[in-house]
């Protein structure tokens, strides 16, 4: 008992150390601020000597950001042709995206913050810098920048905490979201129509996996395909999708699907049957995401979800084990509401911070918007090529940065020397396309297989009044930040019992009641607030 | 004599046998890795289990050996491991000792090595130290900030005690220095907890990992870890639901190269600091508190 209390007193103090220290820091930057000021005018003076040229003093811009794919060393040839092109020293700094948030945490707490911050997204953390005022407010700098001015204002609002722009949020497709898609071929082979309902679909699956639709004489192949945490939940439209908030609550209140009768009975008695059928492999719920993915991949499964860009490789291994293969996407379902789209997704991914120890020194803040506004700017698709003068320094020049033949551009990511090449790896700002359309993502595509599905996928998707945006995308909601992981991977667990058959069907309420009781009512009263207070609305397009 | 009855040769044989099947399931995993490192691609996407490859390949082993980062990783981490251990052994046996003999003060930096025990300083006010020290970027900042760990000091401290006064008291009125029975007397008859925690120490290093990431800059200068989390790492999906649906699409174009290759790094980065076991196993066997129990 007395060690305990010894422990729960020493982890106060070490709470309080780190609280104070935190705070001695954030204050530490203040200073810094304060005392810079009587350099500025320095600065603001040595600028209008020079306002010739905008880029004629050398400058030194540090960055750092999380990265999901390989991480290269900063003294590659990318970075130096930054470095020519803009007179500065850039040292921008990587690290694997999921370690990322906690050496984000350490840099801003010890007052190492550098001029550039990259965040994955509106988190809990981002708004409590930004109120203590780490980050510069950028409204007065957009209107001097063409491709910031690009930027809708709803995705403005995503990044602004107060009023104030605190993040410049990088160009991410609305629509297109991985969604379900199917073997037509074996469909055909069956002579089944595409599924429209549950019901169908569970016919199909069974039909996928009794039938023999690849017509090899053994029962190997399955109807569909998941892994544990369900990944993908055979979600056929927003009516079943568990993360948009479409559905409403007896008082009114928007509530997110992963709760919602509508959205969850009848996808749940789908798989319940699917699994007592053995049409998806038994192992499912200790399945890692890559195996799932690995059994419709290599031909055993039928139904599955993608999205577009897909994964070239996967589609070359499918070409490999079936030839014959075509993918399609399923048209989601009509709901007995009416409905029949899909979830569009909230339009940036990931975003670039600035330090507010910058406000004194305008030069700096120009430098690096007019490097944004540079990496900013959109090259279609015919225009992806050597002849195209910023597309090809971006890329690293032609042969040295990416290869051009058949007028395409191959910027594939399986040679480090010549991503390291490319000063897009190094100032990772998207280019912000003028529409999703514009993106052209069905052209360029080496896998005909993979072509053809992009193709039907943008089709499908310019359907009037397909896309629901959700008026969530709005709103950052620190209470659904904080709860929402943990209370989720409890819903997923109660499912997954319902869909091994361990509980029935009505067990689902049990569920909904925790989630309710351990949080998930005040995400849904805080969501609402805020949905409120901004005037969004769910809508379609 | 006592001869085994019937009931106990039974017993035996199911010990060994159930230890048999107990190693079995410790030695499959590296077996499992072992033949997936050598298969192709191809043939594992298309098998459930692979306990046999049809053809052996060496394309993993080819491109893990081609590859510039994963091979400077691995020079890191031999040099942090063989540096760190030696630092972090010199370090905690040489405070050790000076503790385990009557100087003055002593009572005082005890106390301070326990208070570590309880207060320890965190992520932050560690960075903060580092960064302090210019040490940031550099491998020492691996090395140095956590090179004597208490635990480690205290039981090292304790061992030194168990040695019997007697012995230091008669090299000292033959005229050795404190020195001289440090590195004469007391050193050799520590193998057993230097052996120990020397391995504790390498294998802690060649595991770093996080440190890595939180104080080296410089990807070139990242340790084995780093990079085999890179190749191998799967992305965790449903953690939470918003930023999943955009973070999925973007890692989906950003795949880690196959598991076969994944197979392949781990073997090559797991199979050097094994090697280092079974040359202290003698010492280890002998246990690491031994020497603070009065024999």
């Amino acid at each position: 008992m007395n060690k305990n209390w010894i422990r729960v007193q020493a982890a106060a103090c070490v709470a309080f150390v780190m609280l104070f220290s935190a705070a001695c820091s954030s204050k530490n930057n203040d200073n810094g601020g304060a005392s810079s000021t009587d350099g500025s005018t320095n600065v603001s003076a040595k600028t209008a000597d020079t306002a010739a040229d905008p880029l004629a003093k050398k400058l030194k811009i540090t960055a750092f950001e999380g990265l999901w794919g390989k991480v290269l060393p900063s003294d590659s040839p990318g970075v130096k042709a930054i470095d020519e092109k803009f007179n500065i020293d850039y040292k921008p700094e990587f690290v694997p995206m999921d370690q990322a948030q906690q050496k984000i945490a350490v840099l801003m707490a010890s007052g190492s913050q550098p001029d550039i911050l990259g965040l994955e997204g509106v988190d809990s953390n981002f708004i409590k810098w930004a109120k203590q005022g780490a980050f510069l407010p950028l409204n007065d700098y957009i209107d001097k920048y063409p491709q910031l001015q690009q930027i809708p204002k709803s995705i403005w609002d995503s990044v602004s905490v107060d009023g104030k722009i605190y993040g410049i949020p990088q160009y991410f497709h609305v629509k297109y979201m991985n969604s379900a898609v199917i073997r037509k071929d074996w469909l055909d082979k069956l002579g089944l129509p595409m599924p429209s309902n549950y019901d169908e679909l569970l016919q199909v699956s069974k039909a996928f996996t009794e039938k023999d639709p690849d017509g090899n004489g053994k029962a190997d192949t399955y109807g569909f395909s998941t892994s544990k945490g369900i990944d993908w939940n055979n979600r056929m439209g927003v009516y079943y999708d568990i993360g948009a908030w479409y559905h409403k609550n007896e008082q009114g209140q928007l509530i997110p699907g992963i709760i919602s009768d509508d959205a969850n009975l009848d996808r749940l008695k789908f798989m319940q049957d699917a699994y007592a059928a053995g049409t998806v492999p038994k192992d499912w719920p200790v399945m890692e995401y890559t195996d799932a993915r690995q059994v419709f991949w290599s031909g055993k499964a039928g139904i599955y979800y993608e999205g577009i860009p897909g994964t070239g490789s996967m589609w070359n291994l499918l070409s490999e084990n079936a030839p014959d293969a075509e993918v399609v996407p399923i048209p989601p379902f009509k709901a007995p509401d009416g409905s029949q789209g899909q979830p569009g997704m909230s339009g940036y991914y990931t975003m670039k911070t600035l330090s507010s120890k910058l406000a004194n020194d305008p030069d700096k803040i120009d430098r690096i918007l007019t490097m944004v506004n540079q990496f900013m700017t959109f090259t279609p698709f015919d225009q992806r090529n050597p002849q195209n003068e910023n597309y090809d320094w971006k890329q690293g020049g032609v042969d040295k940065g990416y290869t051009y033949a058949n007028g395409v551009a191959d910027l594939s990511g399986d040679n480090d020397a010549k991503v390291a090449a490319r000063p897009s790896t190094f100032f990772t700002v998207q280019e912000w396309a003028p529409s999703d359309e514009a993106l052209e993502l069905d052209k360029g595509l080496k896998n005909p297989k993979e072509a053809a599905y992009a193709k039907a996928v943008i089709e499908e998707w310019n359907k009037p009044n397909y896309v629901y945006i959700d008026p969530f995308s709005s709103i950052h909601s620190d209470v659904f930040n904080e709860k929402m992981g943990a209370l989720y991977d409890k819903v997923m667990d109660g499912e997954t019992k319902i869909i091994l058959g361990q509980e029935p069907l009505s067990y689902f309420d049990t569920i909904k009641a925790d989630f309710l009781k351990n949080g998930g009512q005040a995400i849904i009263d805080d969501v609402n607030k805020q949905i409120e207070a901004v005037g969004a609305t769910g809508t379609w397009k | 004599m006592h001869f085994r009855t019937r009931g106990e040769l039974v017993v035996d044989r199911l010990n060994v046998a159930l230890l048999f099947v107990i190693a079995a399931l410790m030695i499959f995993p590296f077996f499992y890795m072992l033949v997936v490192s050598f298969t192709s691609y191809r043939e594992y996407m298309n098998t459930d289990l692979l306990l046999w490859p049809k053809t052996w390949v060496l394309d993993s082993y080819r491109y893990i050996f081609s590859s510039k980062q994963f091979m400077q990783s691995i020079g890191n981490t031999v040099w942090i491991t063989v540096i760190g251990t030696v630092i972090d052994l010199a370090m905690t046996s040489t405070m050790a000792y000076g503790l385990s003999r009557q100087v003055p003060g002593r009572k005082y930096i005890n106390f301070m090595v326990l208070l570590t025990f309880l207060f320890s300083g965190g992520m932050i006010p560690t960075y903060l130290v580092v960064k302090a020290t210019g040490l940031i970027d550099t491998s020492w900042a691996l090395i140095l900030p956590g090179a004597i760990s208490a635990f480690n000091l205290l039981i090292m401290r304790q061992f030194f005690m168990g040695i019997p006064n007697e012995l230091t008291e008669a090299a000292i009125i033959d005229g050795a220095s404190e020195m001289k029975v440090y590195t004469h007397i007391i050193l050799p008859l520590s193998k057993p907890v230097l052996a120990a925690f020397g391995l504790f120490c390498a294998v802690g290093h060649w595991n770093t990992f996080f440190d890595a990431i939180l104080y080296l800059n410089n990807p070139d200068k990242w340790t084995i870890q780093v990079i085999l989390r890179q190749i191998v790492v799967l992305s965790d999906t449903a953690s939470s639901l918003k930023p999943t649906l955009m973070a999925q699409q973007v890692r989906d174009q950003h795949l880690p190269p196959p598991e076969t290759i994944g197979m392949a790094a781990i073997l090559v980065a797991t199979v050097p600091i094994l090697f280092v076991y079974p040359f202290l196993q003698k010492h280890f066997a002998k246990g690491v508190m031994l020497g603070a129990v009065k024999g």
